[in-house]
Order: structure tokens, then C-alpha cells, then sequence
């Protein structure tokens, strides 16, 4: 359908391969990575209580619009480095089958549903976290951090750990130290989850100028990085067992999932001198998103025993 | 005493922060406050190693002649002090954490320190 050769030519129909808007409207979402949201919004909710069916589907609707619309913004201010990347290249605005402001105008109109739903149909306290988590995306990682700082995906990471926070409110209609909990478990799972990404990324974002931590910083010093993070996330999704927020079940899924994640891990810092990292940090990255969707609906399960 | 009189009431307390089910299996107290020492030492060592190592690539950066196959070189950022920040808050929110946590899982040992329990309550 489309690719490498696709230029940036939304003036020549004849150059702008066909496909359907709405196949483009929903690429421009990420529904990929959204799902992974979707589980770390959903599962909170059942730590919380326990939820409607009714809640929980709006909840879901509501954070799909939400963390689409950001996308969608996101896609409208990265366009240019997008058209320069071999991975964003066939996005809809690169690729010339879309427009810029139309693409603004989808995120934004996204986004202005999503508050209405969440602030209408749930409660205010969910409709502004997850604004907030929009908000985050958009200005904070997209338009601050993303092309200024290698540390732009560990601070960045807040916007994608805003999900536990929406799902928490929905349920309770607050925030409190255990929902900040699992927001601080996505917050620092997301570094050595990008990186084992960015390792394998390097020319496409050294092409774009992005500061990347293995860009900026080097492979070696990223990948000791993603061994520490990884040590301190699995520290960190222990301590919800021990201030009484979970139970036994919930620690020994804990404890599995995250020898595991830290296996992975070795095995990249293992090789960080040798160069023969890019298998393993695949690998990594790969078990990184089910690591996170077994976790939370561990929490979910544990809470339900 | 003091310490039978703390357990029952976090074991109370516990009970009260989970109306859904009382008789899910929640680790033993004790328990809870070695797993607590155990994680606060994991996340100090390792943010301690993750800042040593985040000075390092500020100073050093991507050695490109070690590894000619990866083109993707790009200057790091000059403001160094903008860098050490963003490097610093996250582990202030984490020390932010660890106390909150704590004073989350010993309320009742906080509010029996100044004061004589009866001597029936843990019994």
C-alpha cells in the first residue's frame, strides 16, 4: 500500500496511494498501543471495586477517544520528522493522504468528545486526568521534552502512566497514594520498555535529530540504564503488597512476571559490549507489553479472590 | 505491647481498605515491613546507579568510532543543569513515595506513640 518511496505530496493525487479514511482515521489513533492503555485503565478499576459493565465500557470508549485524539495531535506536530523516518513514513500525513488540519481537527475533536463523555456520563475527577494525560502528551513529551532531552521518554512517561489514574477515578471519584502507585509502576516500566525500542531505532532517529537516550547518551550507558530501571520497577510493583493495597496471589504473579522482565533485561546488559544486543532488546520490548497487561490484571485477579 | 497493639490495628485498618472482600490473603505485618525495607533499598541502589550512569552520558556521549554501524549519533543537550533536574525529580517523587507508603502502612503506630493503649486491645 504504501512505502519508503511515499513522499510528502498531498498536491498530486496520482503520487497519493488510495485507502480508505476510515483505515487512515483509525491509524491515526494507534489502536495498537492503545489497547495497552486500555488494559492498564480497565484493571484499576477492578483493584478500585467493582465497577458497572455500563462504567467500565464507557470508561474505555472515553479513554480510547482520549488517548486517540493525542495521537492524533501528536502525528500533526511530528509530521515533519515523521516523513523522515523509515518507521512514521507511511502515516497519513507523510504520505500525503491526509491533511495536517485535518488531522489536528480529528485529535482535537477526539479529545473534546472523550472530556464530554467521561465529565458527563463517569465523573469530573476522570474527565481531567485524562485531559491531563492528553495534555501531558501533546505539550509536555511531544512539544517540550521529545526533541530537547534524552530524558524525554523517562518524564514523558507520565502521560502514558495517566490510565491507572483515569481508571482509579472512575471507580472512587479521587486519587490517592495507591492509584499514584500504579502510576509510578507504568511511569517506570515505559524507560526500559522505549529503549529496548530505540536501541533497535537508532538511524531513524538519528536521521530525525531526535536525542534518544541510546542516541545521545551511547548503547552502553542506555542499556545499564534499562537494567536499573527494570530493577527498580520490579522493586516498585512489590510495594503495593506491602502497604496492604494487595495480597499474596498478586505477589507471586509480581514476582514471576517480573524475574522474567529482568532476565530479559540481563540478557540485553549481558551483551552491551559485545554489540549483540538487538535480539534480546526485541525480545524485551516484546515481553515489556505483555509484562504490563499480565501485571495489572494480576492486581485485578488478586483483588477479586 | 505497643508493637501487639500496632499490628492489630493495621490489621483493622487493612480490613477497612478493602470492603470488597475480608477475607482476601494480605501479607502478614512483619512481613509487610521487611518487604518495605527491601524495596526502598532496591529503588535507592538502583536510582543511585541510574543517576551515576546519566552523568556519564552527559559527559561522555555515544562513542561513535566503538560502534561505526550505528549512524544515529546525536549531540546531546548543553544545558546541563536543565538535564540533572529532569534526572533528579523523578527520584524525589520515588522518596515522596516511599514515605507516604510508610506513613500508609504504620497510621496506628503513629497515633499510639504519645499515648498509653488500654491493656486489653491486641489480646
Amino acid at each position: 500500500m504504501t512505502g519508503p518511496a511515499t513522499t510528502n505530496a498531498p498536491d498530486s493525487p496520482a503520487a497519493t496511494p488510495t485507502r480508505p479514511l476510515a483505515a487512515d482515521l483509525l491509524s491515526l489513533t494507534k489502536p495498537r498501543i492503545i489497547s495497552l492503555l486500555l488494559v492498564t485503565t480497565a484493571m484499576p478499576m477492578y483493584v478500585a471495586g467493582s465497577p458497572s459493565l455500563l462504567t467500565v465500557f464507557i470508561v474505555m470508549v472515553g479513554g480510547y477517544l482520549m488517548a486517540g485524539g493525542a495521537n492524533a495531535v501528536n502525528m500533526y506536530f511530528d509530521r515533519d520528522i515523521d516523513d523522515v523516518m523509515a518507521r512514521t513514513r507511511s502515516r497519513p500525513i507523510p504520505s500525503g493522504r491526509m491533511a495536517p488540519q485535518a488531522v489536528m481537527a480529528f485529535g482535537v475533536a477526539s479529545a473534546t468528545a472523550a472530556t464530554f463523555l467521561l465529565g458527563r456520563f463517569v465523573n469530573p475527577m476522570t474527565a481531567i486526568l485524562a485531559l491531563g494525560g492528553f495534555y501531558c502528551y501533546v505539550f509536555v513529551y511531544t512539544r517540550w521534552l521529545k526533541r530537547s532531552t534524552p530524558q524525554n521518554i523517562v518524564l514523558g512517561g507520565a502521560a502514558g502512566a495517566f490510565p491507572p489514574l483515569v481508571g482509579w477515578a472512575a471507580v472512587t471519584g479521587t486519587v490517592d497514594i495507591r492509584s499514584v502507585l500504579l502510576f509510578l509502576i507504568v511511569f517506570y516500566w515505559t524507560p526500559p520498555h522505549f529503549w529496548a525500542l530505540a536501541l533497535n531505532k537508532q538511524v531513524d532517529y538519528g536521521r530525525a535529530g531526535v536525542p534518544m537516550a541510546p542516541n545521545a547518551w551511547g548503547t552502553r550507558e542506555t542499556i545499564d540504564q534499562m537494567l536499573w530501571y527494570s530493577v527498580l520497577l520490579v522493586a516498585l510493583t512489590l510495594l503495593p503488597v506491602a502497604i496492604g493495597m494487595l495480597g499474596t496471589p498478586y505477589l507471586v504473579a509480581a514476582l514471576l512476571l517480573g524475574g522474567w522482565f529482568l532476565r530479559g533485561a540481563w540478557l540485553v546488559w549481558r551483551q552491551r559490549d559485545s554489540g549483540e544486543w538487538s535480539a534480546p532488546a526485541w525480545k524485551l520490548y516484546k515481553y515489556s507489553l505483555l509484562y504490563l497487561a499480565l501485571l495489572f490484571a494480576a492486581m485485578a485477579v488478586d483483588r477479586h479472590l | 505491647m505497643r508493637r501487639q497493639c500496632a499490628s492489630f490495628h493495621i490489621s483493622e485498618l487493612a480490613r477497612l481498605r478493602h470492603p470488597v472482600s475480608s477475607t482476601r490473603v494480605l501479607v502478614a505485618t512483619p512481613l509487610a515491613d521487611l518487604l518495605f525495607y527491601i524495596v526502598a533499598a532496591l529503588i535507592a541502589v538502583s536510582q543511585a546507579l541510574i543517576l551515576r550512569s546519566t552523568a556519564r552520558g552527559m559527559h561522555h556521549g555515544p562513542d561513535a568510532a566503538a560502534e561505526p554501524s550505528r549512524t544515529g549519533v546525536v549531540p546531546g543537550p548543553r544545558n546541563v543543569a536543565l538535564e540533572w533536574t529532569y534526572a533528579i525529580v523523578p527520584a524525589i517523587g520515588l522518596a515522596l513515595l516511599l514515605v507516604f507508603a510508610w506513613r500508609t502502612m504504620h497510621p496506628a503506630v503513629m497515633q499510639v506513640e504519645g499515648v498509653t493503649p488500654p491493656a486489653t486491645i491486641g489480646t
